[in-house]
């Protein structure tokens, strides 16, 4: 009970990591302090458009976002609930990907169909959704300023 | 007795384990068998360390002695996370 291994060594000796998420940046699909995350370690293989992959800052930080592009040498990624693109994340930043969540006790996978129909609506929603909602965000900071 | 809800305890195929969130101040993981998925789907409301002996009796063939040690070891170590409200 008491073996303790840094994440990166967990999620190698052991495959997958099921944990939690900690902020809003993938909200709605995970909320803090209620679903749990399954992490697969990940392989040679490069990942894809829609996956969701916990990576490394330069900073140190773990962040857990979406691929949004796939390019040459790097990603782009986004959270859910974020507006911002990080773009330059490499495949050794990546530590792992999501596998599937555990919401309200109940494992779903990512292959599970309204999983996929959710990632699908989330990507192709973006070019609406996130100048909406930096609208949203400037309106609400005129309204606090009068 | 009742495990706080910072914990959230889960159950894989061949293993329980208890996580805990964000607001939980312990960062790490705790990995068990089924007897420690039992004994966690127990805390999940309130109950007491006698209660828990009883109900695992029940559940499995050991000698009480033994059960009541275990269980002793289990809630121990979950106190040392604080992951109890008691």
């Amino acid at each position: 009970m008491n073996k303790q291994l840094p994440l990166e060594d967990y999620l190698r000796e052991n495959g997958t990591l099921t944990y939690s998420n900690v902020g809003v940046s993938m909200l709605p699909l995970l909320r803090q302090g209620r679903d749990l995350l399954t992490l697969q370690a990940k392989t040679q293989a490069r990942c894809a458009i829609g996956d969701v992959v916990l990576f490394r800052r330069a900073s140190g930080q773990l962040v857990l976002h979406r691929i949004v592009a796939v390019r040459a040498q790097d990603y782009v990624l986004r959270g859910d609930n974020c507006t911002g693109d990080e773009p330059g994340v490499t495949d050794t930043q990546i530590l792992g990907v999501m596998t599937g969540y555990v919401r309200g006790g109940r494992t779903r996978s990512v292959t599970d169909p309204a999983y996929r129909f959710y990632t699908r609506m989330i990507l192709r929603t973006a070019k609406l959704r996130i100048p909406i909602r930096k609208a949203l965000r400037r309106l609400k900071r005129r309204l606090r300023k009068q | 007795m009742k495990l706080k809800p910072s914990f959230i305890a889960y159950d894989t195929q061949d293993q329980s384990m208890l996580v805990p969130t964000g607001s939980a101040g312990f960062a790490g993981l705790v990995q068990g068998n089924r007897t420690l998925g039992a004994i966690l789907s127990l805390l999940k409301t309130e109950t007491t360390e006698a209660e828990v002996v009883a109900a695992m009796c029940a559940r499995f063939d050991a000698p009480q002695a033994q059960i009541a040690q275990d269980v002793g070891r289990v809630l121990d170590a979950l106190r040392g996370i604080g992951a109890l409200d008691e």
